[in-house]
Order: structure tokens, then sequence, then C-alpha cells
């Protein structure tokens, strides 16, 4: 984050205006800037097809539900910089011409939700009719509800389910109207372009990590991308906890990848570290408990209404049970490949399609575990 | 085809709207897909029409991918196939524990075997319970379901309804009632088109569940209301054991009503008639007959009547419930063989004002718009009319015209269900139609909203009902009609704000001594603001049963020859002589309600009743039965005992629908061709069989082999009818008259540059009373009318006892107001009666029933509605005013 600690006049929203829309979408353009919920799509981009999708009315929401395990970077930056995080969002719907502003936030986020308020309430007296209201809406909880279909859905009144695409919510959201989705920590980098250009941005692009697990110093790190694990596991967490070894990471939370002490070293760029989360853990982990805790996690998660991601998910921690019991491991292992390849390439949202990749990838890097059970001392994480 | 994509290295066209699996099928490429079906939204959760598109990361949904120029598509790669059979097995690994063989025959089962699937492959916690719930018709057996989601969302978008919705998260989802009641606890109709859509079995109906799918399908056209929707018989051993709906139907595109889906049992009812039966002394019993004594009886009573009073004193009545090919002969019968033109048909007691009403403004008596085009009108006007009850998949496409924003305006008495969606709902006293609608276009003129240049340009008299309408303001009419001015006023600007507002009416209009009256009065309407000669307006008569445009179409009339030729024209006349080969009469006969006048007064001998039941149906009936009594012979073609039967000379077993071919036309005047879908059951004739040999018997060959050599007959007489053929209607799946010629394509819209008569005529008409008013003796007023699942006198659908499950008896519909003046609750008995008659019948206190009025269907045998109603009829078609009774009730003690 930039070293300048505005928080309360708004600086950024008023100067956007003088620039205009077209202006405001320019410069978000050429910054680069990228989504920072994962998936790494350049925001600019977005924000012009809602700009200028055929539609009366169109809408904005920030996405505060952060529910991908390990990641607590957005709590964070609403507890703390409410009022940045506020301006992002006006900035936006100002941009896109929007109808009405939505924060979208977890209904466990408490203490954010009170800060978010009065921020809300001093913007939109700042603003004095100059942009949207902005509704702060509790989400009843679910992961899907990250999920930007599902989110819609869920703000409509409608069950939490991921539509399919096309038609994107850029072009038909809420209600059917165009509507920009971004995340928090997209939202909260757009004052700082507008104060300091799209070119300072270029060359301060930091992305927030929240690093968990088995280290001294759990918390949330910025660092640029091309950052390494080894930098935040030992330069910003504090190394690992009770002295024991470094066995593997799961980067971008329960849906990214492993990262194993080999990796440690390799530059993390946008595509890889996805959302930010790292959770680290130690020699004491058992690969297949691990496996087991993400099954058990997407399982309860899936939605149910693509049949792969319904069946997919609750029948994988049934396989990797009969792992664990050491029965048919070679059959159940090969069930696990098929329905990883089918759930990766048929699901229809994302969840569905990266719910194996964990698990996948903690049999092929660590097949011991996978076949010879019960070796490791359990500790779950 | 504008573009192209490339699916398996051959190159295919694309549409606008195109999927990838639309434009694949059209390739004659075949993607299998569970959760897809053309008319509703894709929802992409089945996952199996997964394809293989160059550059994309995962498969792609084929069902909800549009289709985009230079695609690059495969559908069958090992990729494709391997995530397919994954997918399936995990879905049937989800279901209740069984093998694939349980699903055979159904579309999921046939995707298991295709891609070898035989077991559960996959472990699961929560394998589904089995919790059948059976009946009344369907049974659900959610253990069974994949999920695909079909059934509720073609509840929910299709017939507007939510009975079920889905319940839980993940593998614990299901579909549900609200709190898993039982079907006849929800807003469920039993139309069953969820149960058609399923593809696991997990809605099933209960002759499916019983006797499987049948051996043999056969398209034909359902037998019920002037609808017309496509059906699929299902054919075992012979027998008819279930329908489906016909998705390739133009009309119905596959949707049902409870009837038209399930009460067919009685195609196979012990009680059909199977042998003719002669009563051969006044007075004595009704004896089994051969076929050729029966025959050869009535000829001989028909020789000696005729030869005795002339034949004038014989008078035919055609049916609306038989194919357009018996009507014609029936009427060349009568015509022809008899030498009369006393022959009508039940339009008569329906919807003949239509026909002089409308011919009277447009110079043709018929529906001017087609159904299809509901769906995509602006605002829809229904005017005594409950098509939610009594044409339920017409309610079907309103209701999904609204749900897309289009304006709802209700005129009808009684709290309807489209009344309670609409956005203007007038409820008006029963029959002042009139006032309402001069109300109306009152306003329209008052406010400028009419369509000058049309008026100018199409139509003549318009000064002259402007000069009548300015003595109609909104005020002045509310004191008639007792709707208040403002909605009047809401009405007409609502309606006068589109060219695409379409006017869709019933017998609340026209069963009225101002029945013609209404009508013109509709007419004037449309003309005003130009909302005719165009899509998604006109107006629009829903024709209450199934060929009941098809019986007037023929000719089955007393005053026209097929396509509405009359027969007082010396030139029509002349062309009729020449290919009957004999004279026929010119002069206009009797319309069936003046029969009975005939019959007291000694003129009318004998009555030969081709399917229809007077003596449940007609008005008054304590006086209709006086007459049949009174007859010399009364000969009826029936398949059932009913009502005049019992009072018949001679009875002839008809065969049902299911047992010939034939045409019906509907509502829309869509000609369509209905097939023989199983043998007539032993002993009975298919009714232009027995009109044939009665005829010969008379002394008048007619040579037809099949109902289509009638068919050309018809289409050679009548210029209306030239271009349709039965080539063309297997092949095009239906044609609305006017068809002239072979090349000609139907005329779904009609008067689009012209009216027949050049111009379109306005009528000054006058608003009359009802014939009977409430009054201190009588208080309250009578509206009589159908039930869903019922039909007309209950013939057949009595005979269903699953329908009987559903709605068992009749109820007199009383408002709460006047049930507490009455002491009468729900469930109570009560004795209705009139000037004319009584009945007792179950009292059901709703607000559906406004203050003063009261309902009764006419569906129930042991509840003669008709014994009530009354004598009025419509001054120039004759038609009696059902509507309208004055009639009091007591509640019977016990």
């Amino acid at each position: 984050m930039s070293a300048s600690s505005r928080s309360s006049a708004f600086e950024a929203f008023f100067r956007a205006l003088s620039m205009g829309r077209e202006g405001v979408i320019k410069e978000i353009e050429a910054s680069g800037l990228r989504g920072m919920g994962g998936a790494g799509f350049p925001a600019g981009r977005k924000w012009r097809t809602v700009a200028e999708a055929p539609s009366e009315v169109r809408y904005a929401v920030m996405n505060a539900d952060e529910g991908e395990p390990g990641t607590f970077k957005d709590k964070y930056l609403m507890e703390n910089h409410p009022g940045r995080v506020v301006e992002g969002l006006m900035i936006a719907a100002y941009a896109v011409n929007a109808e009405r502003a939505y924060i979208y936030i977890r209904h466990e986020y408490a203490r954010a939700y009170r800060a978010l308020a009065k921020a809300r309430d001093r913007a939109m007296a700042a603003a004095d009719g100059r942009v949207c209201d902005i509704e702060i809406f509790r989400s009843a909880g679910g992961y899907i509800c990250g999920e930007e279909s599902a989110l819609l859905e869920s703000l409509a009144g409608e069950r939490a389910e991921p539509l399919v695409r096309p038609p994107f919510p850029a072009v038909s959201g809420l209600y059917g109207k165009p509507t920009l989705v971004n995340n928090v920590e997209t939202l909260v980098n757009t004052p700082d372009i507008i104060m300091n250009g799209a070119d300072w941005y270029k060359d301060n692009v930091k992305k927030l990590f929240s690093v968990s697990g088995d280290v001294r110093k759990p918390g949330v790190f910025a660092r640029p991308p091309g950052a390494t694990l080894r930098e935040l596991v030992y330069e910003d967490a504090g190394g690992m906890k009770n002295g024991h070894a470094f066995r593997f990471a799961i980067v971008g939370g329960y849906s990214g990848k492993v990262l194993t002490a080999g990796e440690m070293d390799e530059p993390l760029e946008f595509g890889e570290f996805g959302n930010g989360a790292v959770i680290v853990l130690d020699e004491s982990r058992n690969a297949l408990e691990t496996a087991q805790n993400v099954a058990e996690f997407f399982a309860g998660e899936s939605c149910g209404k693509c049949a792969p991601c319904r069946g997919g998910t609750s029948s994988m921690p049934l396989l990797l049970a009969e792992i664990k019991a050491g029965r048919k491991t070679g059959g159940a292992r090969a069930l696990i490949r098929r329905l990883s390849n089918a759930m990766r390439d048929t699901s229809l949202c994302g969840l569905g399609q990266t719910a194996p990749n964990v698990v996948e990838e903690l049999i092929d890097k660590y097949p011991h575990d996978f076949m010879d059970s019960g070796k490791r001392r359990p500790r779950s994480i | 085809m504008k573009y192209e994509i490339e699916i398996n290295g051959a190159k295919a066209g694309i549409r606008d709207g195109d999927t990838i699996l639309t434009a694949a099928r059209r390739a004659g490429v075949r993607i299998p897909a569970l959760c897809h079906d053309s008319r509703l939204k894709p929802s992409g959760v089945c996952r199996v029409c997964v394809v293989e598109v160059e550059g994309a990361k995962s498969l792609v949904a084929s069902c909800a991918m549009p289709a985009v120029a230079g695609m690059r598509i495969k559908t069958d790669s090992a990729r494709v196939a391997e995530a397919r059979k994954t997918v399936l097995e995990l879905m049937l690994s989800e279901l209740s524990p069984g093998e694939a063989a349980k699903y055979k025959g159904t579309d999921f089962g046939q995707l298991l075997k295709e891609y070898g699937i035989r077991k559960q492959a996959f472990p699961q916690k929560r394998r589904r319970k089995n919790s059948d719930k059976r009946g009344p018709l369907i049974t659900q057996s959610y253990e069974s379901c994949i999920l695909c989601r079909k059934c509720f969302m073609t509840c929910s978008t299709r017939v507007m309804r939510s009975v079920t919705g889905l319940v839980g998260k993940g593998a614990a989802t299901t579909i549900s009632t609200p709190g898993g009641a039982p079907l006849l606890e929800t807003e469920c109709e039993f139309c069953g088109n969820c149960v058609q859509v399923c593809p696991t079995g997990a809605l099933i109906e209960d002759w499916k569940r019983k006797s499987g799918p049948g051996t043999r399908r056969a398209k034909t056209i359902c037998t019920y209301c002037g609808t017309g929707c496509g059906i699929v018989a299902h054919v075992k051993g012979g027998k008819v054991i279930g329908v489906e709906g016909d998705v390739d139907n133009p009309v119905s595109h596959g949707d049902l009503c409870v009837k038209g889906r399930f009460a067919f049992d009685f195609v196979h009812h012990r009680d059909r008639l199977r042998y003719p039966m002669i009563r051969r002394r006044k007075g004595g019993r009704l004896v089994r007959a051969t076929w050729a004594e029966a025959l050869d009886f009535i000829a001989a009573k028909v020789r000696d009547i005729k030869d005795a009073h002339g034949p004038d004193a014989i008078a035919g009545v055609s049916s609306s419930r038989c194919s357009n090919e018996e009507n014609y002969v029936m009427s060349k019968l009568m015509r022809a063989a008899i030498g009369t033109n006393n022959i009508d048909n039940c339009a008569r007691v329906c919807h003949a004002p239509s026909v002089t009403g409308l011919a009277a403004s447009f110079g043709s008596g018929a529906a001017t718009n087609s159904l299809e085009e509901i769906e995509g009108a602006e605002v829809i006007f229904v005017i005594g009319s409950n098509p939610a009850e009594a044409h339920p998949v017409i309610a079907l496409k309103i209701k999904r015209a609204v749900s897309r924003g289009a304006k709802l305006i209700v005129a009808d008495p009684r709290m309807t269900e489209l009344a309670e969606m609409a956005d203007v709902h007038l409820g008006l006293r029963a029959g002042t139609n009139v006032a309402l609608v001069n109300g109306m276009l009152n306003v329209v003129i008052e406010e400028n909203l009419t369509d000058d240049e049309f008026i100018a340009r199409r139509t003549q008299n318009y000064d002259a009902v402007k000069k009548m309408a300015m003595r109609y303001p909104p005020e002045a009419v509310s004191r008639l009609t007792g709707v208040a001015a403002e909605d009047i006023r809401r009405a007409a600007r609502t309606y006068a704000a589109s060219r695409k507002a379409m006017i869709l009416y019933g017998l609340g209009i026209t069963e009225h001594v101002s029945g013609t009256n209404n009508v013109k009065a509709l007419a004037n309407l449309v003309m005003a603001t130009g909302s005719v000669g165009r899509p998604s307006a006109g107006v629009n008569p829903l024709r209450g049963q199934n060929n009941v445009q098809g019986a007037c179409d023929m000719g089955a009339l007393p005053n026209v020859f097929p396509g509405y030729q009359p027969v007082a024209d010396e030139a029509v006349r002349a062309k009729f002589e020449k290919k009957y080969g004999l004279p026929l009469p010119g002069e206009v006969g009797l319309k069936t309600t003046e029969y009975y006048d005939a019959i007291e007064n000694g003129e009318l001998k004998a009555l030969l009743i081709m399917a229809m039941d007077p003596a449940a149906t007609d008005p008054n009936l304590n006086r209709v039965r006086e007459c049949l009594k009174k007859l010399d012979l009364l000969v009826v073609f029936e398949i059932f005992p009913t009502e005049t039967a019992k009072f018949a000379d001679v009875i002839l077993p008809g065969a049902s629908f299911a047992e010939k071919d034939g045409t019906f036309t509907n509502a829309e005047r869509r000609v369509q061709l209905f097939r023989k879908v199983i043998n007539p059951l032993p002993g009975v004739k298919p009714d232009w069989k027995i009109v044939k040999e009665l005829s010969r018997r008379l002394g008048y060959k007619m040579d037809y082999k099949s109902p289509e050599d009638i068919w050309n007959e018809i289409a050679a007489l009548a210029p209306d009818f030239a271009g349709i053929t039965y080539q063309r209607l297997e092949n095009e799946g239906g044609l609305c008259w006017p068809c002239p010629d072979k090349a000609h394509p139907g005329t779904p819209v009609m008067y689009e540059v012209s009216f027949p008569t050049g111009l379109g005529r306005f009528n000054d008409i006058p608003d009359i009373s009802p014939k009977e008013t409430p009054d201190r003796e009588y208080p309250l007023t009578l509206i009589t009318g159908r039930r869903r699942e019922h039909y007309n006198d209950g013939s057949m659908t009595r005979r269903s006892p699953a329908l009987m499950d559903i709605c068992p008896r009749e109820e007199l519909e009383i408002n709460p107001a006047d049930a507490r003046r009455s002491r009468v609750k729900t469930g109570d008995r009560v004795r209705v009666s009139s000037r004319r008659g009584e009945v007792v019948v179950h009292a059901k206190v709703t607000r559906r029933s406004p203050p003063g009025s009261v309902f009764l269907s006419f569906h129930f045998d042991d509840v003669l509605t008709n014994d009530l109603t009354s004598e009025g009829v419509d001054f120039l078609a004759g038609t009696p005013e059902y509507k309208v009774s004055a009639v009091r009730i007591v509640k019977v003690k016990r």
C-alpha cells in the first residue's frame, strides 16, 4: 500500500469525478490493475465492459465474502482501511455509472461490517449525491457465495448458485443488468492509482498475502508479484514454528496449488498465487490427512447444482478414507483420478473445477503418504 | 445460415441464437443431454452435453454455449467420452442403491447403456432413500432424481406455478414440495408437464409405473377443449394405456392440462356403448339390436315421417366432438338424403354469437389471430373467459406473456385465477358486458387513443358508433356495471396503449341474451384502436369443444354450407346441387334452440343427434326432457349412456376419437389431423360410417372409402379449405384457414390487408339486460362454467377415477357474505332453486364468487345445473343465457 494515509477526505474520489468516467477507466486500464480475488483478470477491461454494456441500469458490487480457507487479507483491509475500501468502490461505481453499489460481506466479519458502515456513511455525506448509494449486504454464508454469479444470485434473493456463462455478470449480472464485481483488494488499489497515476502504480504493484499455518508470525504481508514462498515464510512470517522443518504449503487457498520445499524459491506470479493465501505445513503433517481435510471442506461447500461437483466432492472424502483404511488403495486412486479429471473438465463453476487440485497435487507430490498410511503422527490442520 | 463452425471436422452452418447443441443437432450430430429442453432456459447442470472447443481450457456445456463463427468443436473425442462417462457414473452413484438396469426405458437409462455403465462405481455416503409418493395420477420417487431441474423449471417458468423447488445443499440437495406436502395439498394442477420432462422416472405417471410405456406410440390431437393440443398416445395390447404431450405440435409444444394428459380412461371404460339398441314402442324398453336392424328401423321411421309431415319435420344435431368429415357428412345427410336445412350443432349453445357477431363486423366469423401469438402480445384482455379452468394450455400462454411483461386486463364477475394476477380486474355485474366495453370505447375516443388512420381507411359507420359511445361515460357505465369509473379508464388506457393488444373471450361473452352484441362491442373496440389485422392482436373466441370451430366450418348450421356459403344463395346452392346430384332446400332451417318450440307445437317429429347431450347441457332441462319425450323418433349416436340417451328410440354406439381418422379445427382455425390410434372397439362404428350407411338406406348413396375422401370433397366445395390436403397436414402439422390453394401457407393472422367485405363495420348496439335478474324471491345470480378437471356433461372425465380423486363432486361456490346470510358453511348441503327447477349440492364458501353471485359447473349428473338455467336466448344467434339465472338457496337440514 502506498504510504499516503488519506482516509476520510475521499480526495481520490473527487479527483476521479474531475477526470470523468472515461478518464477513470482509461487510467485503470493503463495501470494494468488486475483482479486480486484469484483470477487476476484485468480490472480496466471489466470496467469498460460494464460501462459500455447497453443498459439503462448497471450495478457495482464489492465482493467481500472472503471465504477461501487461509485468506484474511480483505478482513484486514476492511477493518483497518475502511475508508479507502469504500472510496475504491465509489470510484468504480462512478466509473461504470452504477445505479447502486453493494458491499457483499460475509456475516462472520462483524468488526469489518461496523467499520465499513461508518466509512460508508462518511463517504455518502462527503459525496453529497455525486455517487450512487452503497448498500452493505451481509451474506448468510457459504463458500460458493464468493463465486461472482452465485454472489449475485444470493444478492437478488435467490439460492446462491452459480450460473452458466456466457452471459458474464459484466453483461448480465444482478437482476439481469450489467454488473461490476471486484474483490476488496482490487478496489482498494484504485484510489492510489487515481492519485498517483497509472505509471506510478505499474512500478508499485503489490499483492497482499495471507500467511498462516505452522509459522511463527502469521499475518498479512504485501509483496510485489514475483515474490517467493521462502521470502513470505522466512522474511515476513518469522520462519517455521517449534523448530520444525517446512514440508509443503498450500498457495491460493484450498482451490490453489501445493508447493514443496524444493519449490520455495520459484517466483510467484499472477495466476499462481491465486488470492494470495499461503497455508504453511511442517514436517509433522500427513499429506493424506491434509487432502482429507480439503476434500471434506469441498463436500460441505459444493452447492449441489451440477452433477460432477455434487457427486465428485461428496465421493472424494470417502475415497480418501478408503485409502486411509488401507483398503483397495489402487482402485480408489484410479477413481480419484477419473473423478478429478471429470470435475476439472466439466464442472459448471470454478468451485468444482478447482476442488480436486490440492488433493491431486498432494497425491502426486507425496505418493508415499497415500500408499502407506498411519506411519506419520496424525495431526490435522 | 450466415456463418460456419466446424463440428468433428465437418462444416456446419449457424443461425442467430444457436448454441453449440442446437447447431450440432441441426447438422445431424447427436450430443446427449439430460437437463436440456428447448422450451427452457439452459441451466447447464447435467454436464453430459460437454464438448471440446478448440482453445477452451476445460470442456464446454454445449447446451448453454453460444455457437460463434469459426469455433472448432469435437463432440466425440476420447476426452469427451471419458468425461461424460464419469459424470453419468457419478449421477448413478448418487441414486438409491440399484443397478443401471433400473432406468431402462428412460433417457437416463439409454445413456447409461450407451456408455457401458452398469453399476454404482463411486462411493457415496448419502445414497437417497426410497420415498415413493404415489398418486393421484403422479408418482414422485426422488431417490431416482439426478437433479436435472427440468421438472420445477417447467413448473415455474412454463406452468407459472411453484409446486416444487430445491431443498438442501450439495449432496443433500433434493426436490420437494413445500414441507414435503402431498401434491393434492399444494397448488399443483396435475397438468403433468413436469412428469413428461423427467429423464429418469423420478416423476412418473401412475399408468406408466404400472404398465410401462406403450409398445407403440401414435401422434394425434386431444379430444377435449378447443385449444387443439397435440398428444402422443401410448398403446399396448390394442389399448390406449397413456398419453403424453406432442412436443412437435405447433399449438401446444408438448404442454397439456390434467384432462388432456390423464383423462383417457373413458376410451376403454366398461360403460362404453357396444351395440345398437332400439325402443320399438314408445314407453317400451331399449333392447339390443344389430346394426342392420337399427339402421333399417331409423330409415323406415324417417321415411314415414318425411312422407307424412315433410322433410322439415326432421332435424339433425351435429357434433363439436366429431371430426370435420363427420360433421360434413351429417349435414349432407340432412340436406341431401332428407332434404332439410334443419341441421345445427352445439355451437348454438356456446359460440354461435361469435359467428354472427364477428361476421357482422369483419365479414367472417372466427378468431382473427392464432394462439401462438398470445405469447408475443403486449396487452391481453380476457373477457368472459376463465382459461385457467376451461383452456388451461391457453392460460399457460397468457401467464407466460404476463411474466414477460405483458399487461393483463380481466373482465369477469368472478375472481378467477387470471383475475387475481391481472393489472386491472373489471369485476362487472353479470350480463353488463356491452355497457362495460362501450365505456372503454368512450374513454378511448374521449382521450384520443383511437387509430384514426385505420378507422378512415379500413372501416365504415364509425360516426354512428362514436355517437353511441358518447352515451357511455365511465361514471354512467360504473352505475350499470358496478365497476369503478377509474378502473374502466385504466383498462381502456392500458388496452389502447399497444397495438399488440389481443382480446380473448369465452362463453361469458356469448352466453347472454346480448351475446352477439357483446361480440360486436369488442369488434368496435379493436377497430377503433386499429388492433386487428396484425400479429398478437384482434378478437379471439376461445372455443369450448375440440371441434366446435370445425362443426360450424363444415356447414352443420341451418343457414350455410361448408365454408359459410349461404344456403339461400342461388349460385352457391347450384354448385352444391351439381356436386350432390339433386335439388337442395334453399330455406334456412331451425336453430337447436328453436327445435324445442317446433317440437312443442308439433312441427318437429324426429331428431337425429350425433354425439351431444342436450338433456344435460341445454338450459331449462325440465322442458328439454318433455320435448325429447314428445318426439316420434329420437336417434342418438353416443359412446356412453348419457342423459339424452335415456330418451332415445335408437342408440347407435359411436367410435371415440382414438378409434378413427379425421381432422379437427381448433379455436385458431387450425385444421389438424388426428389419427386412428387403436381399432374401433368391437361393436362400434365411426360416426361417418354410421351416417354413410344410414344415407344409403334413405336412398342417397355416399361413396366414401375414408375420411380423406370426404375431406377432398369438402376442399373442392369450400374455397377456404381448397389448399388443405391430408398430405399437407401430415407434413406441415396443421394449417389455419383460409387456405385457398395448395401453395398457400394458411392464415394465422386474418385481415392484414382487407376484410372479406372490404371495410370492417362498426355496429351500433344497444345494451340489453339479462332475461332474468335477481329479485326478492330469487336474490342471487347463478353463473355457470367449467372446472379444470372435468369436461362438459362429465361423461368422459367422470369415468377417470384419478380425476375424481382430485375433483370428486360439484360444489356451489358462494361468497362469505352470502353464505353468512344463509347460515351456510363449506361442506353444508344446500338446495338451489330457480323458477325452473332445483338441485341439491354441497357448498363451498369462497371469495372467487363475488357477493350476490353463486357459481356451479354442469359436469356432474347428480347436480344437473341446467335444471336451473334461464330460458333467455340471444336474439340473433339463439344462444341460451347460461351465465345469468336468478336463484335462491336454502340450507338442507340433515
